[in-house]
Order: C-alpha cells, then sequence, then structure tokens
C-alpha cells in the first residue's frame, strides 16, 4: 500500500514529479506547481471547460481530476505545448482572425476543444462543432464568432 | 473537511481489506459527482480516498452468454465501444450524453450507478437491460439485480466495505435508444430521461420480444414499464394517440415526481408521457 506524496506523469512531453495533497486537482497542480496557466479554474466543478487539458489524448476537466489518481504513463498536453504543433497554429490564427477571443479566459479551453475535434473528425458539421465545444462555456462571444473561427481553421486545414 | 489521505493499494485484494479495515474512506472513480461533493461540504467525516484504477477495472468482454462491463469504464469507452454499441444502443447513447465531453473522460459508469441519483443517466438503460451487478469485498462477492440495489437517492444496499466490480448484462442484442430533457445541450443534469430497450430475437420463455421502458428523474428510484411486442403489432397512425393515452394513465400511477430546483412534478408528469411517446415512435418508426 502506497500513502503517496508524490506523483510522476508526462506533461507537454516531460516526464515532472510533483508533491500532492490527497484533494488537489490536476488544475492546481499546474498552474500552482508546473508553471501552465493556460487552464483556467472557472467553476472549479467541471461545467465550464475553461480549465480544459488533454488526458491521453483526450479532453478532459482538469479541475475535477484528482492528481493522485495520474499515473507514471498519464500524459497530459495544454496549449503550451502544442505552441509549434501546425494545427494548434492554424486554430489560434484563426480564432484570432475571427474575432473569436475577447476576454481571453475560455479560449486555451476552447482552443483544446477544436484541437480535438479536428484532430478525431473529418470534415465536421455545424453540429459536431456545436457537440464538440459544448463543454466549453463564453460568457463574451455569444459563441458565433468561436463557430466561425472553428469554420475558419477547417477550410484552412 | 478532513481528508488527508490517498491510497493506491498494491493489489484489488489488499484495496479491499484496506475498504474493510479502514471506517472513514471512500472509492473513488472518476470523481466527476464525488470530488463535486466533497467541494460543497458533503461527506464531512472523510478522511481518505482510495482508488482502484490500476486493476483492470476498464474493460468490457464478453464472457459465455454475458457482457461484463467493469465498473471503472468510462463514459466516453462505453459510448464508443462496439458491443455496446450495436447490442445495447440505449446504454451507448446514455453514455454519450453524460455531462460533456469532458465529463465522459473521466466519469465512470460504476460511479454513476453508486452515486445512486435518480436522474444519473446510465441507470435507466442498465433497468431496460436486466442487468447485475457485481458486487466484491474483502471475503465475498454476491450479484445483485439493478432493480433491488438502489434504495433512494444516494443509498443503495451495498456494504461500506464493497465494491462494485462489473456490470453484467445478457448477451442479447437490442434496439433502442435514450432521451433525456435537460436545461442545456450539454451538462445537464435530466429533468426527466426515458431509455427503452426491445429485444431483437424472440426470448425463449416468454416467445416474444420484450420492450422494456425506463424512467429516470421522476421517482427516488428508477421506474421501470415492460411491455411486449404485441402492443407494437397492433399500433397504426389511426389508433395510435388512443392506444397511448392508456398507457399514460399507467405511467401517471407508477412515477412519483417531485418539485425539486430542475423541475416540478406537473412539468415532470408531462415529460414523461411525451418522452415515452417519442420512444414508442422511434421504436416502431411511425410517421405520426
Amino acid at each position: 500500500m502506497k500513502m503517496i506524496k508524490k506523483v510522476s506523469f508526462k506533461l507537454n512531453g516531460n516526464q515532472v514529479e510533483v508533491e500532492v495533497d490527497p484533494l488537489e486537482s490536476l488544475l492546481n497542480v499546474l498552474r500552482n506547481k508546473l508553471g501552465i496557466t493556460s487552464a483556467k479554474e472557472g467553476c472549479a466543478k467541471g461545467e465550464c471547460g475553461a480549465c480544459t487539458v488533454l488526458l491521453n489524448d483526450k479532453p478532459i476537466t482538469s479541475c475535477l481530476k484528482l492528481a493522485f489518481t495520474l499515473n507514471t504513463n498519464d500524459n497530459v498536453i495544454t496549449v503550451e505545448g502544442l505552441n509549434s504543433d501546425a494545427l494548434m497554429c492554424k486554430i489560434q490564427d484563426a480564432f484570432i482572425r475571427k474575432g473569436a477571443v475577447q476576454c481571453g479566459f475560455c479560449t486555451p479551453g476552447m482552443l483544446i476543444s477544436t484541437y480535438y475535434l479536428l484532430k478525431n473528425v473529418h470534415n465536421p458539421t455545424s453540429e459536431d462543432i456545436k457537440k464538440y465545444l459544448a463543454g466549453n462555456l463564453c460568457r463574451c462571444t455569444g459563441y458565433i464568432k468561436i463557430e466561425e473561427a472553428v469554420k475558419f481553421a477547417i477550410k484552412n486545414l | 473537511m478532513k481528508i488527508d489521505s490517498y491510497i493506491l493499494p498494491d493489489s484489488l485484494q489488499e484495496g479491499l481489506k484496506i475498504l474493510d479495515s479502514e471506517d472513514k474512506i471512500k472509492v473513488i472513480a472518476g470523481g466527476t459527482d464525488l470530488v463535486v461533493k466533497i467541494k460543497n461540504g458533503y461527506y464531512s467525516e472523510l478522511e481518505g480516498l482510495i482508488s482502484f484504477h490500476n486493476f483492470n477495472l476498464d474493460q468490457i468482454v464478453i464472457k459465455d452468454d454475458k457482457v461484463l462491463i467493469g465498473s471503472y469504464c468510462s463514459m466516453y469507452s462505453i459510448a464508443a465501444n462496439q458491443i455496446i454499441r450495436e447490442y445495447f444502443p440505449a446504454l451507448a447513447i446514455a453514455a454519450s450524453q453524460v455531462g460533456s465531453l469532458q465529463i465522459q473522460n473521466l466519469a465512470t459508469i460504476g460511479g454513476n450507478i453508486a452515486n445512486a441519483s435518480p436522474a444519473g443517466d446510465t441507470i435507466p438503460p442498465l433497468y431496460t437491460l436486466d442487468a447485475e451487478l457485481e458486487l466484491i469485498s474483502v471475503n465475498s462477492s454476491r450479484v445483485v439485480k439493478i432493480c433491488d440495489f438502489f434504495v433512494e437517492p444516494g443509498k443503495t444496499i451495498m456494504n461500506k466495505n464493497e465494491l462494485i466490480k462489473n456490470i453484467i448484462l445478457p448477451l442479447r442484442k437490442t434496439e433502442g435508444g435514450f432521451i433525456k430533457v435537460g436545461e442545456r445541450k450539454a451538462h445537464a443534469i435530466s429533468k426527466v430521461s426515458v431509455a427503452f430497450s426491445k429485444e431483437k430475437e424472440v426470448d425463449k420463455t416468454s416467445n416474444t420480444k420484450k420492450v422494456v421502458f425506463a424512467f429516470g428523474a421522476v421517482a427516488p428510484t428508477v421506474v421501470k414499464l415492460e411491455l411486449t411486442e404485441d402492443f407494437f403489432k397492433t399500433l397504426n397512425k389511426e389508433n395510435f394517440l388512443g392506444q397511448l393515452d392508456s398507457y399514460y394513465s399507467v405511467i401517471e400511477n407508477i412515477i412519483k415526481p417531485i418539485d425539486d430546483i430542475r423541475s416540478t412534478k406537473f412539468y415532470r408528469t408531462k415529460l414523461a408521457k411525451e418522452l415515452f411517446k417519442k420512444a414508442i415512435i422511434a421504436i416502431t418508426k411511425l410517421d405520426v
């Protein structure tokens, strides 16, 4: 039996090791101990999507993922880790061009969800876009420009 | 909030021993309900959390004439699984409508069941599929029918030292679906839900095809309504509404909806009938 104090996992391509408390979320660990600021705390209960990161290539709300349940082979990817990724660059560019960023708080989460959509769905429809981004709330834009940005990114793939 | 220990046992058996001997610990799986509840002040007496995610409890396998779904299977893995989609579409559809994609990648079917919310989305489909639960503890194991498992909202017949290991479904092809109504397209807790499954092959004992409906969020536990194919054989466009009317009164008698923060008794009663009608249309494909 292990009373774990330290967890180790892969973050943006690097193995990291960090001490965690029992109730400490992955989001907390990322922001306060590992220098990641893209993922944000919007609601702390998994409903707004501002904390969305990829865990083993799948989007999760990191505010609900307790860090102690991470394994050495778990792979966490945040927007920082995709700065040189061609697809992510196209998505970021599209968001900027189409005015899909106002306060920017929801944006990292939106980018991750969009990235996941474009990686997994070929030629996504409007319905697909809405479905894959349904877990990300935005209080500023009214979503229309975000959807336009995603469509613009799709056109330029 | 006194939780100060988190336990990753070295083996399933060791974990069950700890679950048996430690009083104030609780099993965590995806945490999408539990973490929120803890943050909101529930389980204030808890001192530790224990996770069994390292013991391959997230597999879906066929064994003899049964399908075993591991309790740590995520909603995503259930929604995407070929066996579930082909044999138990009601369950696959329900899993794909839990929360959001982000939640589906964390939330587990074991957690959804153990949380025992009347609005838990995978539970009504399991009622329609005659699901059983394999519960294990340090020195025992038992299989319980899903309809015998729930006592009231948040309460099940599980003992403190028990863990849900598998959800067991009979390997019988069904067609079916799941409809939920909530405030949003995603992240919606059901005001009312209905699951329905129709056997694709004639059952040898009853010599008919069973059609089972299960309503969520209209009573302290899920409400089941079982029909046979004979009902559907007589349905047509002309008698549709009249035939449905007789079942509306049945539904009114078996559901016990309440007023709460999400909806009202009045609305839920109307919704339950309307969703039943939608389910019938989906099964019969009548153009009404």
